[in-house]
């Protein structure tokens, strides 16, 4: 066990043994610390979130790219068999149908992204995702638009057609994204048509179940769930999915977003509603003021 | 070549350092961003573990600390928890690591494999006591499994890398390790 004198040394000094005692004090400060004052450590994560993923993006470009190229080659292999299936698929109207409707939604969300402008004016911020959580416990996404686009936590994330998540945690550069599907949140929903509210439930699957329903018996699958923008979080009525039920007879939401793969958010612009301070300031709005309320 | 021990000592310091950092940030490349159930063993764990085995002079707890703490920011797990576990039990396989050096595998593998069952119970009773959301049992057994797994291939991976020949030939004082 023949070994180096230097490096053996280096290992029992007691200057050694108190940098692991101030390491591991230090680590615990830090978890104690997080778990009585959270969002001042968050907000420290965010930092370095901040500084460190950014950096990265330019070894992601290679990487991303390289897979991309892999998937297309993938599905030029299975472009036979496709072509097949289409042609039985093709029989069928409602086939057509679901096709038309789908390239609609495409639609609807390519001319949403074209609108990308980085004006305070405008009601929303599209954002390109960075990265994921990185971990099947965790359902986040990071996006490249952050404090200095004015982006502020709890605003809401879509992907044209349906709420995807909240914004949790802005840095200077990057936003954190909670999805619905996260363990972790929780949105207040309406249930059309009936107007049920409920609360959603993220339970780390793809379909998050809803939970406190007013009355069970009103919901069918099928309803659409909005969110009700109680707590006043969320603006009201903004798409979340379809209420479909699970083989153990409880009630999730299909997401209408479609999460597979998630490559541009919006960030929705939300201003908590003006509050009413005075009582007679509802009746006729003097006409100084009027200007001013429009421009908040 | 880097012939200087102090250099060739920090080189291999930063390339554990840059090695923890790219695995983590490749694992938070959005290729999917639904819920999935597929998981992998702990790398930055496995890494960790493997070094701390082959080459104990090289990870000093600052390193260990530091990499790890930046790796619970990145991936969203209560800061400091799970680094100061990995810390704490890597520092009791390191003060035994040296035994190991020529040592049977099956018995090397079998001391990396309770520690990796360490790091998860004592995480998880953490996560209890401390009244935080625990992870999945399931899915969280499962990686510990694979990540026991995986640590033969590891080993023989990074064995030949971080071969422990003398740094130089006229570095005269190899000894006896006393302990």
């Amino acid at each position: 066990m023949a070994r180096d004198q230097n490096t053996s040394d280096q290992y029992s000094t007691a200057l050694a043994r108190l940098v692991l005692a101030a390491m591991i004090i230090m680590l615990l400060a830090i978890f104690l610390f997080w778990r009585i004052d959270n969002p001042r450590i968050e907000k420290m994560r965010m930092a370095v979130i901040d500084v460190v993923a950014p950096n990265f993006a330019w070894v992601a470009i290679p990487v991303t790219g390289t897979v991309n190229l892999v998937r297309s080659a993938q599905s030029y292999n299975s472009i036979y068999r496709q072509n097949q299936e289409l042609r039985r698929e093709i029989q069928q109207m409602k086939a057509w149908k679901e096709a038309a409707l789908s390239f609609e939604q495409e639609n609807a969300r390519l001319l949403n992204l074209n609108k990308v402008k980085l004006d305070p004016k405008f009601t929303h911020i599209t954002g390109v995702v960075l990265a994921d959580s990185g971990s099947p416990f965790r359902q986040t996404v990071l996006l490249n638009v952050g404090a200095r686009d004015g982006i502020i936590d709890g605003w809401a994330a879509m992907d044209g057609i349906g709420l995807v998540g909240r914004i949790s945690g802005v840095g200077d550069r990057t936003a954190r994204v909670i999805m619905l599907s996260d363990n972790s949140s929780r949105i207040p929903v309406t249930i059309e048509p009936t107007g049920q509210y409920a609360l959603m439930v993220g339970d780390n699957s793809s379909r998050p179940p809803i939970d406190f329903v007013e009355n069970l018996e009103a919901v069918r699958p099928g309803d659409r769930v909005v969110s009700s923008g109680d707590g006043g979080v969320f603006p009201a009525g903004l798409l979340i999915g379809q209420v479909v039920q699970s083989s153990s007879g409880r009630l999730r939401v299909r997401l209408a977003a479609d999460i597979q793969r998630l490559e541009f958010l919006r960030i929705i612009r939300h201003e908590p509603r003006e509050k009413i301070l005075t009582t007679g300031s509802l009746v006729g709005v003097p006409s100084s003021t009027a200007g001013s309320q429009d421009a908040e | 070549m880097l012939n200087d021990p102090v250099l060739k000592l920090a080189a291999l310091r930063l390339s554990y350092f840059v090695l923890v950092l790219l695995i983590v940030m490749f694992q938070t490349l959005p290729f999917s961003t639904s819920p999935t159930y597929f998981i992998g063993p702990d790398l930055a764990l496995l890494i960790t573990l493997t070094w701390i085995m082959h080459r104990p002079d090289v990870m000093a707890p600052a390193l260990i600390a530091l990499t790890l703490l930046l790796v619970d920011l990145v991936l969203q797990r209560p800061p400091g928890l799970w680094s100061l576990i990995v810390l704490s039990t890597g520092m009791f396989l390191r003060m035994r690591a040296d035994g190991f050096i020529e040592g049977i595998f099956l018995l090397e593998w079998a001391m990396v494999s309770s520690i990796i069952a360490t790091c998860y119970l004592v995480y998880h009773f953490a996560l209890l006591v401390t009244f935080l959301p625990t992870n999945d049992i399931s899915v969280v057994l499962l990686q510990a499994l694979l990540t026991v797994a995986c640590y033969p291939l590891s080993s023989w991976i990074f064995r030949r890398l971080l071969s422990r020949k003398p740094i130089s030939p006229n570095d005269k004082n190899t000894s006896r390790v006393v302990r």
